[in-house]
């Protein structure tokens, strides 16, 4: 994801609501208009426990989404742990002591005899027949005991829609839409899941993980591509590491390393709630109290993460698998605060985001070595990141001719860097694309909590817009100088086997 | 990035069409939130029908200062059988990308960027739709182009080139992913060389000429039967006008489309196996479908949620995945189309538990063949269709653009009145027969892309005794042979 998905959102009302003719240079602060208006309506609340809570009150349909937002994610995780914010996650639909079973006590006593023949058997990889046979056993009594995906049946059965999770590098999301009904329901179930989690079914869930892990990157040539560049990219900071886990750590993991995790990530300054749509704080906030104020406050989180340091030299990274070729340009940029965090998104978007824009022009359109441009900033936003660029290459060409021609353009775009009108059509897009972005409760609500978690102000929306409407052509010049070296660039690229029933 | 927001999938928007009579929020312990969902009383569309049949579908909303659009036309590549396979959808996508009225392609793409708009086009097997997406100041400007990318779109040869250059580029890379090569492949097998079953291939693209995309267009493009949306920050004197001054002389060209070509190929059942070395192997299979709004719709609805359409709610994934762990992504359902549709299951698994994964997902359908479901499991798809159904109108662009669907697939005008009573009568009994009536696995097309190891594996386990595979062929299939009759 581009970090102005997380942040943008908000501010693009301002500016378009105020005059929305008006260049957007001109506009005048993200104080007025409708952004004004809404941010009147937000409402921030922090239970005894520590716990924030964000209101926002929009709409007439009496629907609302609510989030909860975790920040944990694939970089506070080290190799041997790797992908064990992510399977949390995926536990986290497993239920609670009240929900999924129907009689705990005996449960909780097989599901302990579990963990220790897991102990045992290095993760229940290694049982013996022996070991085995007890485990077989235990599960078919289990069986007996499990109602399956309760907790997600008993949200459907509210009318629940777009029920999911998601964990990247940074943040665990959990998020839903409901009926108004349904409000006190969700706070129970919620809260439920974050107090008492049970572990059941773990190690098929387990597996359900390695399938996922198959489908996105053994079986998907991109999703190999961008682990291999992330690996070559990053050499110290967990970055490096896929969110999903690599698959022996992800064998390794046991129903009883996830509650430690849990206890250490999942606490209450370490979450924000988020409910957009229809709300009523007055009448609402006793009920978010009486089941979030439940979490017991623990110790802050303290992270102590290597920092990547600078890159010195050109990286590369070639797939060579029987796939069709690809190609990925990413350059080290710094992160949000940084000053020239909104310039350089600016300058992505002239230089990548339109079909107007110089690569898609000179790449796509002029020279047809490719059929598609994209750009994309990440891996994530916590930490100094990266600016991607990426191209399908067209057939009879090779990754190295799309790269020749991309380095044309972009040598020439930091001679002359860009024109005054480049600049505004880019700011323009981004914000009426943040216009449509708006729309959703679902994508306010993550990003009022994800931006809270991370910069100490769900407004951080704003700030990223106002500092993205004032960049200047010269800034573009500048961050175009900076960043776009081939000293500290990674290219990654897939080459394609050149053998008889390749596919 | 921002291009998604303006993208619109005409399939997508056609397939699920949900309603119901009233909103009954029924909540079991908060009566009074219950009461919010239960008296609200969502805005209905204004409607108007201009002189040449095209109807207007008209809401106004404030909140933001946007004006968005999107036309459906009846016509699709059902009615283009003369024509190399893809015309149709390369027509779709050229009225936008090849320049219209007085604007070059270039000038075009420039002049939607500066206004920071967007409009899309796209044409499928039976409709198809150009939207449009503006600021509302803009509104004039971006309408009047939208006009020009409808009625007098321009085909410039540089783009269709460079479209037939990108088009067999997406051929080529079929094979790059399982699930194309997997649908693909079942779709040919069960519609055959039909138009409901053809896929474009190299030929087909190199065939297609401009002079093929303006006659398309003049045949296709027709306002009788169109629907137009439109809803934003706009009043509606504002929208006739321009309606009426941009649309109001277009004119159909000959006679009106038939009715769609009946679908008289028969499939062959069995397993194919296509082998290409990925690490799952990725399952498609079922049998030929039925048209849409069979008498027997409701039952249709609750035995899919039951079935494998609800996610984690249905008995598919319950089995597969949960309890079994052999997938990460598992579907099924009865799928509806103009004449016949597919039922069908999908599944990936790793190589060794392709057969696993195809026989538990075949006993959990013979389960609901044998046994009616649970009177509590069908009470809980009931309360979910029900509870679910406000999000049909949780925003004006919602409520218009479902409209216009429900109009566009010629419901009845009642459906929404006796939506939700229909599906309250539904009995576990009913379900339990759709899955008897409308499901054979017998006649099973199961299509595998997997590794030879999967091939391997699939072919011992399906000669074991007890296997439901057993009485089923098992054929290798190339992926290009696998168009059919190509």
């Amino acid at each position: 994801m581009l970090r102005r998905l997380a942040l943008l959102t908000l501010a693009a009302v301002a500016t378009f609501v105020s005059s929305p003719t008006a260049p957007v240079s001109a506009q005048s602060s993200a104080s007025t208009g409708a952004l004004a208006e809404m941010a009147a309506k937000v409402r921030m609340f922090t239970l005894d426990n520590g716990l924030r809570v964000i209101l926002y009150d929009r709409g007439e349909a009496p629907v609302f989404a609510g989030a909860v937002v975790v920040r944990v994610g694939g970089s506070d995780e080290v190799v041997g742990e790797t992908g064990i914010s992510h399977l949390f996650e995926h536990m986290a639909f497993k239920g609670s002591s009240d929900v999924g079973t129907n009689n705990y006590s005996r449960e909780r006593r097989l599901l302990a005899r579990l963990e220790e023949l897991a102990a045992e058997s290095n993760a229940a990889q290694d049982l013996s027949p022996e070991q085995k046979k007890e485990w077989d056993e235990i599960h078919e009594e289990l069986r007996e005991l499990w109602i399956s995906d309760d907790f997600t049946r008993r949200y459907d059965k509210q009318g629940a829609t777009g029920q999911n999770a998601t964990t990247d590098k940074e943040f665990t999301k959990y998020f839903v839409n409901l009926p108004r009904s349904a409000f006190e329901f969700w706070c129970e179930m919620e809260s439920e899941r974050l107090v008492d989690p049970v572990m059941r079914q773990f190690y098929q869930e387990r597996d359900v993980v390695l399938e996922e892990r198959r489908m996105r990157f053994e079986d998907d040539p991109g999703g190999r591509l961008y682990e291999l560049l992330l690996g070559v990219a990053y050499q110290r900071h967990p970055y490096r590491a896929p969110v999903i886990g690599y698959e022996r750590d992800i064998r390794s993991l046991t129903a009883t390393r996830l509650e430690a995790f849990r206890k250490r990530y999942y606490v209450p300054s370490n979450m924000v709630v988020s409910i957009v749509g229809k709300i009523n704080p007055e009448r609402d906030m006793p009920v978010i109290e009486k089941y979030f104020g439940r979490i017991p406050a623990g110790p802050a989180v303290v992270r102590n993460i290597d920092s990547e340091g600078p890159q010195q030299g050109e990286r590369r990274v070639t797939l060579r698998m029987a796939a069709s070729p690809e190609l990925i340009v990413a350059y080290r940029k710094p992160n949000y605060p940084d000053p020239d965090d909104a310039p350089i998104s600016v300058m992505a978007e002239i230089l990548a985001g339109s079909k107007i824009s110089p690569l898609y022009s000179e790449l796509v359109k002029r020279r047809q070595v490719a059929t598609a441009i994209g750009n994309d900033e990440g891996p994530g936003t916590a930490y100094p990141n990266l600016l991607m660029f990426s191209a399908s290459v067209k057939a009879p060409h090779s990754p190295d001719d799309v790269l020749h021609a991309f380095d044309s353009v972009i040598t020439r775009f930091k001679r002359s860097g860009a024109t005054a009108a480049q600049l505004e059509v880019a700011k323009r897009a981004i914000g009426v694309a943040y216009l449509g972005h708006l729309q959703s409760n679902q994508s306010l609500a993550l990003d009022f909590a994800s931006s809270e978690l991370e910069y100490g102000t769900w407004k951080a929306s704003v700030d990223w817009y106002e500092a993205m409407s004032k960049v200047t052509v010269p800034d573009i010049k500048r961050v175009a100088e900076k960043y776009l070296s081939s000293d500290s660039r990674t290219i990654a690229v897939i080459e394609p086997e050149k053998q008889e029933g390749a596919r | 990035m921002k291009r998604t927001i303006f993208s619109l999938v005409v399939c997508a928007a056609l397939a699920h069409v949900a309603g119901c009579a009233s909103l009954g929020g029924a909540s079991l312990s908060d009566p009074e939130r219950a009461a919010e969902v239960a008296s609200f009383k969502p805005v209905q569309p204004e409607r108007w029908t201009l002189s040449n049949g095209l109807t207007v579908l008209y809401l106004q909303d404030d909140e933001l200062p946007l004006v968005s659009g999107k036309l459906f036309i009846r016509g699709g590549s059902l009615w283009a059988t003369d024509v190399p396979t893809g015309s149709v959808s390369a027509m779709g996508d050229q009225m936008r990308q090849g320049g219209a009225g007085q604007l070059s392609a270039d000038a075009l793409d420039m002049e939607i960027e500066e206004l920071a708009a967007g409009i899309t086009s796209t044409m499928s097997q039976e409709f198809g739709a150009v939207a449009f997406a503006s600021l509302a100041s803009d509104f004039d400007r971006v309408f009047s182009i939208f006009s020009d990318v409808v009625l007098r779109p321009r085909f410039e040869p540089e783009r269709l080139a460079l479209w037939k250059g990108q088009s067999l580029e997406s051929i080529r890379r079929r094979k790059d992913d399982p699930s194309t090569v997997a649908s693909v492949s079942f779709l040919q097998l069960i519609y055959g060389d039909t138009p409901y079953g053809r896929v474009a291939v190299e030929r087909d693209v190199a065939a297609i000429s401009r002079a093929g995309l303006q006659g398309l267009h003049q045949r296709l493009v027709r306002p009788d039967g169109a629907i137009l949306v439109v809803t934003g920050r706009i009043d509606r004197k504002h929208v006739e006008e321009a309606v009426q001054r941009h649309f109001g002389s277009w004119r159909a060209r000959g006679t009106a489309l038939p009715p769609p070509p009946a679908d008289s190929y028969t499939p062959k059942p069995g397993v194919y196996f296509v082998t290409l070395p990925f690490s799952q192997a990725t399952v498609h299979m079922g049998q030929i479908g039925i048209p849409r709004l069979t008498p027997d719709y409701p039952q249709i609805d609750i035995f899919n949620e039951v079935f494998g359409s609800s996610g984690f709610g249905s008995r598919l994934m319950a089995r597969v995945r949960t309890e079994l762990g052999l997938s990460y992504g598992i579907y099924g359902a009865i799928s509806p189309a103009v004449v016949k549709g597919t039922n069908y299951i999908f599944v990936q698994t790793k190589a060794e538990s392709v057969a696993p994964a195809i026989e538990a997902s075949l006993g959990v359908l013979e389960g609901l063949q044998d046994a009616p479901p649970t009177e509590q499991e069908v009470q809980e798809k009931k309360a979910a269709i029900r509870n679910s159904f406000v999000f049909n109108f949780d925003s004006p662009e919602e409520i218009a653009g479902r409209q216009a669907r429900l109009e566009l697939l010629k419901y009845p005008s009642d459906y929404d009145q006796t939506y939700l009573p229909k599906i309250e009568a539904v009995t576990p009994q009913e379900v339990s027969e759709v899955a008897r009536k409308r499901w054979d696995p017998s006649q099973f097309v199961v299509v595998v892309v997997g590794s030879e190891k999967a091939y391997q594996s699939l072919a011992q386990q399906m000669k074991e005794e007890g296997s439901p595979l057993k009485a089923f062929d098992l054929k290798k299939l190339g992926f290009e042979s696998a168009l059919v009759g190509r």
